[in-house]
């Protein structure tokens, strides 16, 4: 081996910090092993985010591995970056860490975040992509978006599923509805006079939906993010509450009723159509719809059988039937249902003794999970991915915000802070403005 | 005079006795509003006959107690309504409730039902060799040449469902034919016919789904899925732009099946396509 190789070799291990390293001296990967980007999803490849160049580039490194480690589909391998690297890269060395990709990043002075991935295994370049500022200053909420959205392009070029960086949560705290990153950053305060309830997200992110309560009684509001307007649902009669959007988000469902409510299905956005009702739940609430992904199928909250339960119905309002069975004289509190991007389950409240927690039933075999069992856990929304679930819990003591993965179990809380946050909606991915 | 007014007095102060189960708020007003006029004759009485005035006095004094009576026989039946109205709206809502636990228990029953089928086979499949010889002369026993024996309607009712959820909509299909075609005459027969025209649907097979959907109607008309496939079929044709038919379908379902959930919505539905 030349010595310039040997020099290169020594001033990486110093900078990265190197713990002892198996097999030293021995710099080719042994002849029959195959750790490469093929993506197992019971594995957690390794990932190392080398240092980033350029404007508030430490920033930019530390939300990139910070969104890679929340994502819980990838090892993010925690060294000294040391110096931006330069020049080629020493993929053995990169190996012997464990890693099996490399994420490079650099701020470019055109004001876009350039992004190469290393394929460890086959030394060499595995894609590239650029992801525009659009003149948002540093550290600002473009700007943070614009990191995130390349952290979910650099998972999805790893493991072949697009992140959930690039989004965020809206939720109710002291009656008032705030938004937050997906990783707990950019607390915004939507700007609403009155107090608002049940917020939903509209399928372009563009638009909220929730229950506004006024004077007269609860009514549905549609507010407009990028230009701050809202628009009051027409009154179904009584107390309208709990809305959400269809997947196309041209029709909007929610609860109205008096003594008893039931669903019903207007326009999102006017189109002069009458209001159609979803639901006969005979004088008893109905509430808390949520479409699945296909928009066939809606599930809610009914008290038919004489105590809250999930339902199914498929959306022109026939073939209603409940989801959640519970054994015969068992009478438990189920609520908040969210259908998953999927499809594949529902995530629901129960009562489970003395605490609600997070539960979620599978749409093929009906077979219930419980995800939670820490203190109180309630109002799950699940992420785009399907995989992760936001959810309200007092595992902390004041109701918080926390994030869990539905696979490894793993949990991070979300919300900080004084009151009580609860009643959280995950939006869906945001795309490039 | 007093006499005659006394008897015109008596007469309904007894009826309204009487019937004081029945007393309105009104009655008991019209009762008072008799009591004073009397007690205004009884003063005009006193200075021309103080016998007579006293009687009247006392006819007085009955008649409040009456009234007093009515008074509070009013507010018990006020109270009577009100527990009989709430008395009602829980017998509703345990109606309900008794409504869905035996739509529960249906279905526990269904399921019950197929996993005794499954089992019936299972113990056909393993049975010894030697129960061959109790099958009757000149047959042959199904284990030992056909294989597997065929599985129940329950059986495959569930299957088909568990394969619909799973979107596996060939699969379900088959499942669901091979019900109709093993047993014709079950219970399960309209269902899985129903849900073929479903499997159809999400399968985006809108021809075939329709037609099957018609088919449940036509064959099954006192199914409770014929009004639902008939809405269904109308629903579809509506979102093709097909409105004239849509409307002339869910006027069919609301003439001729007033009473079912499909009928609620079908007028829902028939408001808006006019």
């Amino acid at each position: 081996m030349p010595l310039r190789s040997y020099r290169r070799l020594l001033l990486l291990c110093t900078t990265l910090c190197l713990f002892p390293l198996a097999g030293q001296g021995q710099d080719t990967i042994p002849q029959g092993v195959r750790v490469g980007l093929t993506y197992d999803p019971s594995t957690r490849p390794g990932v190392f985010v080398t240092a980033v160049s350029g404007e508030a580039g430490d920033s930019v490194r530390a939300i990139l591995a910070r969104d890679l480690d929340f994502g819980d589909r990838l090892n993010v391998i925690s060294a000294d970056a040391g110096p931006p690297p330069t020049g080629r890269f020493n993929y053995e060395l990169y190996f012997k860490l464990g890693a099996s990709a490399i994420v490079q990043a650099s701020v470019s002075r055109t004001g876009s975040l350039h992004v190469a991935v290393h394929d460890v295994t086959a030394k060499r370049v595995l894609n590239v992509g650029d992801f525009a500022f659009n003149g948002a200053a540093p550290l600002s909420a473009g700007w943070r978006m614009a990191v995130h959205r390349a952290s979910d392009e650099v998972e999805r070029w790893i493991t072949s599923v697009r992140g959930i960086a690039a989004t965020r949560v809206v939720y109710v705290r002291d009656q008032r509805l705030w938004i937050v990153d997906s990783d707990g950053a950019n607390l915004t305060p939507v700007g609403i006079g009155g107090t608002a309830l049940s917020p939903a997200w509209h399928p372009t992110a563009r638009y909220i939906a929730y229950t506004a309560m006024a004077d007269d009684g609860l009514s549905v509001v549609v507010r407009d993010l990028q230009t701050g307007q809202g628009r009051r649902m027409p009154r179904l009669g009584g107390s309208n509450f709990t809305p959400t959007f269809s997947p196309d988000g041209g029709t909007l469902v929610y609860s109205a009723g008096d003594d008893g409510t039931d669903l019903y299905a207007v326009s999102a956005f006017g189109g002069g159509e009458q209001p159609r009702r979803v639901t006969f739940g005979r004088g008893t609430p109905t509430s808390s719809p949520t479409f699945s992904p296909d928009g066939r199928k809606i599930a809610y909250i009914s008290g038919r059988p004489g105590h809250p339960e999930v339902y199914i119905t498929d959306a022109d309002g026939t073939n209603a039937e409940l989801l959640t069975e519970a054994p015969s004289g068992d009478r438990p509190y189920r609520s908040d249902p969210d259908w998953s991007p999927d499809g594949r389950a529902v995530a629901f409240t129960s009562q489970e003794g003395p605490n609600l927690q997070v539960m979620v039933i599978s749409m093929r075999d009906r077979r219930i999970k419980q995800l939670t069992g820490d203190a109180r856990n309630e109002n799950p929304s699940w992420a785009p991915d399907a995989r992760h679930v936001v959810f309200t819990s007092t595992r902390s003591g004041a109701k918080q915000l926390w994030v869990l993965d539905t696979e490894s179990g793993r949990t991070r809380q979300l919300t900080r802070g004084a009151g009580v946050a609860r009643q959280a909606a995950w939006s869906p991915r945001m795309e490039q403005p | 005079m007093i006499r005659r007014f006394a008897r015109l007095l008596i007469a309904p102060a007894v009826i309204l006795t009487a019937g004081a189960c029945f007393a309105t708020r009104g009655d008991v007003r019209i009762l008072q509003g008799d009591i004073a006029r009397l007690q205004l004759a009884a003063a005009q009485a006193a200075s021309a006959d103080t016998a007579r005035a006293l009687q009247l006095r006392r006819i007085i004094q009955s008649l409040s107690n009456i009234s007093d009576t009515l008074r509070i026989a009013g507010t018990t039946l006020a109270r009577f309504q009100g527990d009989v109205s709430m008395s009602m709206r829980n017998v509703q809502e345990q109606l309900l409730t008794v409504q869905e636990l035996t739509g529960q228990s249906r279905k526990q029953v269904e399921s019950l039902r197929a996993q005794l089928e499954a089992r019936a086979a299972e113990q056909v499949q393993t049975a010894p060799p030697a129960a061959a010889p109790t099958a009757a002369p000149g047959t042959v026993p199904p284990t030992a040449t056909q294989g597997a024996p065929a599985p129940g309607p329950y059986q495959l009712m569930d299957l088909g469902r568990q394969q619909l959820a799973r979107g596996a909509t060939s699969a379900a299909r088959a499942a669901f034919s091979d019900l109709l075609t093993q047993y014709p005459t079950s219970d399960l027969a309209p269902e899985a016919q129903y849900w073929i025209a479903e499997a159809y649907a999400s399968a985006g097979s809108a021809v075939e789904a329709d037609s099957v959907f018609a088919l449940v109607a036509d064959k099954y008309p006192t199914s409770e899925r014929a009004p639902v496939a008939i809405y269904k079929r109308a629903v579809a044709l509506k979102v093709a732009g097909q409105t004239r038919q849509a409307r002339l379908l869910l006027q069919q379902v609301i003439d001729k099946y007033p009473k079912s959930e499909a009928a609620t919505l079908a007028s829902a539905l028939l408001r808006d396509l006019k």
